[in-house]
């Protein structure tokens, strides 16, 4: 019987089966196409190529899952033949869901996966916890598995939020949780918006922003002085030409210089996005909320007061152990930028921040989950204490099931 | 003298008079509205809102495997119709799941997130079971890290409109920031929101 790992987030699933190495990413919503009208559901849109003026209908509000027919859309799409081909009578799920989520909301997950899909067996539990299980290799990995430390701050910069988690002996701290609401979402729309306003309106372009957003932006070390730059005669070092796409020839256009035939794609009807102080002013909002008119602290601080937040004995390990996962940890110079600033507001403490680097960090959770089941450390075992199956979600009810994984976080 | 008072019109209470005569600088409320405005403007999905498209329902149509991602074809006969419901094709071999009345029911159902906040806080409010554990909203609601809480927040940064430099100075007309009197140029050409808006 195979066990399907399946980090449901609100932009992408990464979904897969624990013996492969990489799992699927699937995008979690329905879109529609502006000029053909067309809907494509998850990951079908790759087979348009028409990805100007994408709607998006997504089963996600504010980070928690409120449409369940748009997810119960993707899931079909995901489960299909075509993409994961599962049977779901024969497979164990592993399934993610928000820190905190509602009562509500995981009654109605856990009777779509026995009642409605018939899975065999089903562990749910935050994608934080998933990744705090696989840390231990990300933090002191030298190639052998390692288990996870015994205090531990996940950082996950998701899409709809950033939520900072400190974890002791594996179980969530959770009077010590934090949360901003700055995410991946909030940074592609403050893009969009500042372009819009200087360059090319491009606002309804979602899709393009968020590939310039990956491409192009990063998380400067010292703020005030890349401004200078930006601002003044060292502008070359910065500046950044965004080829737009035309969708004959590429699909999410690309960094001038970056593409070996470069000169071969320029034609003269390109359209330029030059990006100067965009690149790193818009990251910046993660750590100065305030530059958005965001009343909330800036993520050095929420960590800094999630451990604080925490008993004192334990804050210096937590401080030592610092995990940012989620799909914007992928920005350049977030970690130095993060340990700096965690550094100077707990300047007695040693400050240790890690990002992963054998994977992505928004695969983390997956990789996570994936490095339990196969370890063979007794801590993992115990993730099949923590399952359960169908016949026991039938005898004990679905509240008894909720008390029972709320003991699991 | 009294008279003159009643002969000059009161200027209207939100503006504030500066030394400028004539001019005005923006109130705190219309700042702040547009702060929010724009707050929520940025925590969106979509720019554009789409209200047709969000509330059509979704079928899940098993015969039709060749038609993925388009619209049903409408009957010859019946004379344009408009779009119902999106139709979304599944796997070749069919539903995966039993598709139950009670599934049908929670996938019709148009919730939306502040709605289940209301009921889940709601529902924590009246419950006295649960006096030991402290429910998921209860945490959800308090965990924001906010700058009161123990740190110290700097005031909030401006930044030049055009440029994207510093922005030092405002706008007398309508309130947004430039950099330097280029700036300000163009901000006026081009973009002031009194002129264009």
């Amino acid at each position: 019987m195979r066990t399907l790992i399946l980090d449901n987030g609100s932009f992408t699933i990464k979904a897969g089966y624990s013996d492969i190495q990489q799992p699927l990413e699937i995008p979690n919503t329905i879109a529609r196409t502006k000029r053909t009208k067309r809907v494509y559901v998850g990951d079908l849109i790759d087979k348009s190529n028409d990805l100007s003026g994408l709607y998006y209908r997504s089963p996600f509000e504010r980070g928690y899952l409120v449409h369940w027919d748009a997810e119960l859309a993707v899931w079909d799409r995901a489960l299909s033949d075509d993409v994961l081909g599962c049977q779901p009578e024969e497979t164990n799920l592993l399934l993610t869901e928000p820190v905190f989520n509602f009562r509500r909301i995981q009654r109605s997950m856990d009777e779509m996966v026995f009642e409605e899909y018939g899975f065999s067996s089903l562990l749910r539990a935050s994608s934080t916890k998933f990744a705090a299980l696989g840390s231990g290799h990300t933090l002191y990995g030298n190639g052998k598995e390692e288990e996870a430390p015994e205090c531990l701050v996940v950082v996950d910069v998701g899409h709809s939020g950033t939520y900072v988690a400190p974890y002791h002996r594996g179980r969530m701290v959770a009077s010590a949780v934090r949360r901003m609401d700055v995410g991946g979402r909030l940074l592609t729309n403050y893009l969009k918006e500042t372009v819009s306003f200087r360059y090319w309106d491009m606002m309804d372009e979602t899709f393009i922003m968020n590939a310039v957003k990956e491409r192009c932006c990063f998380v400067t070390q010292d703020f005030y002085r890349d401004l200078e730059t930006a601002h003044g005669k060292g502008r070359g070092r910065l500046a950044v030409d965004y080829v737009l796409p035309d969708f004959a020839h590429s699909k999410t256009g690309f960094v001038r210089g970056q593409e070996p035939r470069t000169e071969e794609l320029m034609r003269d009807s390109v359209q330029i996005l030059p990006l100067c102080n965009e690149r790193f002013a818009v990251p910046e909002a993660l750590f100065h909320p305030s530059d958005v008119g965001m009343d909330q602290s800036g993520i050095h601080q929420a960590v800094f007061q999630a451990v604080m937040a925490c008993d004192q004995r334990l804050q210096p390990a937590m401080l030592a152990n610092i995990l940012v996962v989620g799909g914007s940890a992928n920005l350049p110079g977030l970690r130095d930028r993060l340990a700096a600033e965690v550094q100077a507001l707990a300047p007695a403490g040693t400050v240790r921040v890690a990002v992963p680097e054998e994977h992505k960090p928004e695969l983390s959770a997956w990789m996570g989950a994936q490095q339990q089941l196969h370890s063979a450390s007794p801590a993992c075992t115990a993730l099949d204490q923590w399952r359960v199956t169908r016949e026991k979600y039938h005898e004990l009810g679905p509240d008894r099931i909720i008390a029972h994984f709320d003991r699991f976080k | 003298m009294s008279d003159d008072k009643n002969l000059v019109p009161k200027a209207p209470a939100r503006r504030v008079q500066s030394r400028y005569a004539g001019k005005y600088y923006w109130d705190k409320t219309t700042l702040e509205q547009r702060r929010r405005a724009r707050l929520q403007m940025l925590e969106r999905e979509n720019y554009t809102m789409l209200p047709d498209f969000e509330s059509m329902p979704i079928a899940s149509d098993v015969s039709n495997t060749k038609r993925q991602g388009r619209p049903p074809r409408t009957p010859s006969s019946a004379p344009k119709a408009r779009l119902s419901k999106i139709v979304i094709s599944t796997a070749d071999e069919g539903l995966k799941r039993a598709n139950r009345k009670e599934t049908r029911a929670l996938a019709a159902q148009k919730v939306s997130f502040a709605d289940i906040l209301a009921s889940e806080t709601g529902c924590e409010a009246t419950s006295h079971s649960d006096k030991d554990k402290t429910s998921p909203s209860y945490y959800y609601l308090t965990c924001i890290a906010t700058p009161q809480q123990g740190s110290i927040s700097a005031p909030a940064r401006h930044f030049c409109s055009i440029c994207g430099y510093k922005g030092l100075y405002t706008c007398v007309d309508c309130g947004m920031r430039y950099c330097s009197l280029p700036c300000k140029s163009t901000h006026v050409d081009t973009r002031c929101l009194k002129h264009v808006a």
